[in-house]
Formats: C-alpha cells, sequence, structure tokens
C-alpha cells in the first residue's frame, strides 16, 4: 500500500479544504487532477506530514502521517511547485546538499548528485549556479533534489510547469521510466495530456472531496456498457437487425460500418448472435473511451 | 549532451543519524560565508587589533622589564573585546542577516523542511554557522593574543594561559550567544536582508547613544548597561573576563537574553516552516 487515509478532513481556519478523504492507493504512477484550487498540494503536504489534519489519520508507506514524519521524509521525495532553491549554490551544490540534509555521507551524496542528475539530463550547467538557470534547468534541478536519496515515493508538484513543448517532453519521459525502476509517483497536474501519458491510475479531487480513484481506463469508459463497433461490410443490415431487437444504437449516416451500441450484459449473446446470422464480420467490439480531458469535465460538471 | 541514456538507480547506501543532520547546515553555511571575498576580508581586518595588541604586550613587557615589571596585565583581553564589538556588529549586519531571510525569498524552507530535518535542528545548524563567524573574530583573536602572552612574558606560565582561554571562551560563547540569536531574530522577521542588517546596526549604534546620554544625564549606573547591546558585549567581558563585579547585571542580563531568545527563535522558525511550507 502505498498510502491510506481515513476520514481525514483538514482546514485552514474556518475554510475548508480536505473534506472527509477516505482512500487507499496502491504503488504505481498516480496522477492527481483537480481544478484549481481542489486541494492537490495541501493533499500532498498532508501526506508528507507538512500539515496536520483536523480529524482523521492514515499512512505513508506504512508510517503514520502524525506521529512518523521524519520516517516519511526520509522514503519519500517533493519536487514543489514554487520556485525553491537553497540560494547562492551551484546545481550540483544544491543537489548535494539535499542529499546530505537527508543524510548521505559527504562522499556518497556528491557521487549520488552526480547520477540524478545525469539522470535529470542536467550537463555541464550543474556547475553554474542556480540563480542563472532557465525554467527547465531549474525544473531539472528539483526533480533531482527530489531523488537524490533515493525515495519510494515521489510527489511531483506540477513538474512541467513553464516548459516549452521539447523540455515538457524530456521531463515527462524522465518521470515515465521513473515508474519502471520502480519509484512509485504522484503526479499533481492540471495539464490532463501529462497524467494521460504519464499514470497509470488516478486520483481526482474536486473542492476538498476525492471524486474518482482507479485505473486511467476506467476513468475515461463513456459508462457501463457501452461499446465502439466496427464491422467489415454490412454494417446498415446489422444496425437495422439490432434495432428491431432493441438495442440503442449511435450511428453516423455516412459511415453505417461503425456504431456505438449500448447494451446490457444479458443481451451481448443476442448481438453475437444477430451478426452470426447477418453474416456480418465484426472487426472491432471494446468499450468506448473518451478523452481524460472530457471525462474530467464530466465529473467536475456532476461534482 | 550525453551520448548515452542515464537510467536512474535507487540509493543502497548508508545513512547518517538524525542528529547530525544540523551539522550539514551549519558546514553549507560556513563554506558559503567563507567564498564571500568580503567576509575573508572582514575577519583579516577583525584581527588587526590582536596584532596591535600583541605588540602593545610586547613594548609593555620590555619597558616593563627595563623599569623592573614584566607583569603583562590582562586588560588586553578587555580591550580587544572592546575593539572586536564593533568588528562583531559589521560583520553579523553583513552576513549574518541573510541566514533566515534568504531562505525566506528564495522559498527554501519547502526544501528544508520536506527533508527529515524539523525546525529545531534547521534553528541550530544556523545558529551554530553565526556563532562560529562570531567566535572566528572573538575567541581565535583573543586565544592568539594569550598565546603571545604566553611566549612573550617571562613572568606567564601555562596555568595562566588556560585560565585566560577558559575565560576567552566563556565570554566569546555567551555573548557570541546572545548577538547570533539577535541577528537570527532579525533575519527571521524579514525577506529583506538589507533590512534585517540595518535594523540590526541601527539597534547597536542608537542603543549606545541613547546608554551614554542616559549615563550622563543620571551618572554611571550599571543597569544602563542594560540597554545598550553594544554595552552588554563590553560589561559582559569586564566581569567574566577581569572580575569587575560592575558587569555582573550584564553577564545575568545576557544569559537571560538567551534563555529567552533560543525558545523564541525555536517557535518563530517554526511558524515559519508552517507558513513556508
Amino acid at each position: 500500500m502505498l498510502f491510506a487515509l481515513s476520514e481525514l478532513e483538514l482546514s485552514y481556519g474556518t475554510v475548508s479544504v480536505l473534506k472527509n478523504i477516505t482512500v487507499q492507493v496502491d504503488h504505481g504512477a498516480i496522477g492527481l487532477l483537480g481544478p484549481n484550487g481542489a486541494g492537490k498540494t495541501t493533499f500532498i503536504k498532508t501526506l508528507l506530514g507538512l500539515l496536520e489534519p483536523n480529524t482523521g489519520s492514515g499512512t505513508v508507506l506504512g508510517h503514520n502521517i502524525l506521529t512518523e514524519q521524519t520516517q516519511i521524509r526520509e522514503r519519500v521525495g517533493y519536487m514543489p511547485e514554487n520556485e525553491a532553491v537553497f540560494g547562492n549554490m551551484t546545481g550540483f551544490e544544491s543537489v548535494v546538499y539535499a542529499a546530505r540534509l537527508s543524510g548521505l555521507p559527504r562522499t556518497h551524496a556528491m557521487r549520488r548528485a552526480h547520477e540524478v542528475l545525469d539522470y535529470a539530463g542536467l550537463e555541464e550547467a550543474r556547475y553554474r549556479v542556480v540563480e542563472g538557470y532557465s525554467t527547465g534547468m531549474r525544473q531539472r534541478v528539483k526533480l533531482a533534489q527530489a531523488l537524490v536519496h533515493g525515495p519510494e515515493l515521489v510527489f511531483l508538484d506540477e513538474p512541467t510547469n513553464g516548459l516549452d513543448p521539447r523540455g515538457r517532453e524530456d521531463m515527462l519521459d524522465i518521470i515515465s521510466r521513473l515508474n519502471q525502476i520502480p519509484v512509485s509517483v504522484v503526479l499533481s497536474s492540471h495539464l490532463l495530456q501529462d497524467v494521460e501519458r504519464v499514470c497509470d491510475t488516478v486520483l481526482v479531487m474536486v473542492d476538498g472531496h476525492i471524486r474518482h480513484h482507479g485505473p486511467l481506463t476506467s476513468f475515461t469508459a463513456a459508462k457501463q456498457g457501452q461499446y465502439e463497433v466496427q464491422v467489415k461490410t454490412g454494417g446498415a443490415r446489422l444496425i437495422d437487425a439490432l434495432t428491431v431487437a432493441g438495442f440503442q444504437i449511435e450511428s453516423t449516416a455516412t459511415d453505417r460500418d461503425r456504431f456505438q451500441l449500448t447494451v446490457q450484459e444479458d443481451q451481448l449473446d443476442t448481438f453475437w448472435r444477430t451478426s452470426q446470422q447477418l453474416g456480418v464480420q465484426v472487426r472491432t467490439f471494446a468499450p468506448v473511451q473518451i478523452s481524460l480531458e472530457k471525462a474530467f469535465v464530466r465529473l467536475v460538471e456532476n461534482a | 549532451m550525453s551520448i548515452f541514456r542515464h537510467e536512474y538507480t535507487r540509493y543502497e547506501g548508508p545513512i547518517l543519524p538524525t542528529a547530525r543532520r544540523f551539522t550539514m547546515i551549519t558546514g553549507t553555511e560556513l563554506r558559503r560565508l567563507y567564498r564571500e571575498k568580503w567576509l575573508r576580508r572582514l575577519i583579516l581586518l577583525a584581527w588587526s587589533p590582536a596584532l596591535i595588541l600583541a605588540a602593545r604586550l610586547y613594548l609593555t613587557m620590555v619597558i616593563g622589564q627595563a623599569f623592573g615589571e614584566s607583569e603583562a596585565p590582562d586588560e588586553v583581553y578587555l580591550m580587544l573585546f572592546r575593539a572586536e564589538a564593533w568588528f562583531v556588529a559589521i560583520l553579523l549586519a553583513a552576513f549574518g542577516a541573510s541566514m533566515i531571510s534568504r531562505d525566506r525569498t528564495n522559498g527554501s524552507f519547502v526544501l528544508y523542511f520536506t527533508r527529515p530535518l524539523n525546525a529545531a535542528q534547521y534553528l541550530l545548524g544556523k545558529l551554530t554557522a553565526v556563532l562560529v563567524m562570531v567566535l572566528g573574530i572573538t575567541l581565535v583573536p583573543g586565544v592568539l593574543l594569550a598565546l603571545a602572552q604566553l611566549l612573550m612574558s617571562p613572568s606567564a606560565d601555562f596555568a595562566h594561559f588556560l585560565t585566560v582561554v577558559g575565560k576567552l571562551t566563556v565570554c566569546s560563547l555567551l555573548v557570541g550567544c546572545m548577538v547570533s540569536n539577535l541577528i537570527l531574530i532579525l533575519s527571521s522577521l524579514s525577506r529583506s536582508t538589507r533590512f534585517a542588517g540595518i535594523t540590526w546596526l541601527a539597534l547597536f549604534v542608537f542603543l549606545e547613544i541613547a546608554r551614554n546620554i542616559l549615563t550622563q544625564a543620571l551618572g554611571s549606573w550599571p543597569i544602563l548597561d542594560l540597554i545598550s547591546v553594544h554595552r552588554l558585549f563590553i560589561a559582559s567581558a569586564e566581569y567574566l573576563l577581569l572580575g569587575r563585579s560592575t558587569g555582573l547585571p550584564a553577564v545575568i542580563a545576557v544569559a537571560l537574553l538567551n534563555v529567552f531568545l533560543i525558545p523564541a527563535l525555536w517557535v518563530r522558525i517554526s511558524m515559519l516552516e508552517r507558513e513556508q511550507t
């Protein structure tokens, strides 16, 4: 179990930010989605033990978030969204310092800093002062700092913010490869394509509540029992027959060989029998998938 | 651009105990400070009073021998502290004021406190770094001066040297802690290093002027020493180095100030930790 929370609530003064959160998340690449102000960053900071919830309990990698913050931070890395540097240091020195603060001996910290900077793709620039870095370089240093002590779980808060398309592509590639080690990743982003590219599980937050948690494919599935059907030829005949049999079908007038079918579990046999009787060859029969963006908007609107 | 793709590997090496983490902050801060050209120059300049006093000791000894007296007075250490008080003020304004304010400006708090580190360790790391800097211009030249006294004065013995070094250490630590705490408090109050530095210098200078005015108006009362940081520094040295009882209220005040300031700083850092992260 990566983390588990039970009836967690947190408020800033009178403003309630996290509301009755109960969730259990397994290892993997998890996308944390939500509109601005949904409580994503507060959620991450609560898991890191930086914020103390008003009620509820939870564990991260088996450690209690209320009493074992130090143990959690030894096994977890965090890449903050906002500008955060150790002033007047080179990229290399910053990463060594981060390693030292996590308890690595000096020689190990230096060797390790080079390794993670190589991985993050910061080459000779590592010997320049961070204040002179471009946004992309700063993001790479932040990522290297989050990884230098070898965490089992990394929280990445908007890691592609301010990056150009190539930089963004590189960063997503680096993050995707992390999950193969395996290091679990929690990627908080408002860029849905980033989450779609990297994550296999999504956690959607809306107004302090977890509105969805599960595999990305189940989140983007249009609805239960809705299938995309494609036949070789004779689509029009099949549509007519299925309509008579009481199926609900959506198709376009131009392409009758491709249509969407809403079918109950017990009607599936009837579908296959009908297509067989008509001699229509079914090439595709798959659950209808919608884009992550559509699924997200639908969820937010319904919330 | 590298010619091959680097893959990520997990760290499997040793991890140092949590209790030692504050030394990483101290070490890094000192290394960073040492790189400042002006800090190195200021420290060298701050050692010049010790050289002048060593020369004075030598002359006193030669002249004393000519008149049949060879005892070198311990008054030189108080003179050293009087001179160093101003160097300490300048050093802290220029280099100590940035200790916490820079972390606030750079957003570094989130980098510190998402690691296995707490507010007390952060504070201890910063405090030790400032204290080492202060000891570098109070204790170090003082010990060198004591060594010069031991080598030059025929009547000085090793026991006397050790006593002087002990007194210098206690005095430097006590007043060093006070000024380090004060500059860190000021540094934690603002994101602006300049604000912290100027406020510190203003406090140091104007409170001393106020004390002088009050002393002229009311007479020389030891209690008036308590309103000036500079005078607290000197009066404490008078008591701890020379045993002058007029400095006792200052020593008590400095000790109480330290007892109050350290928890106050810890509370302030904890507040900043919550605010900044």
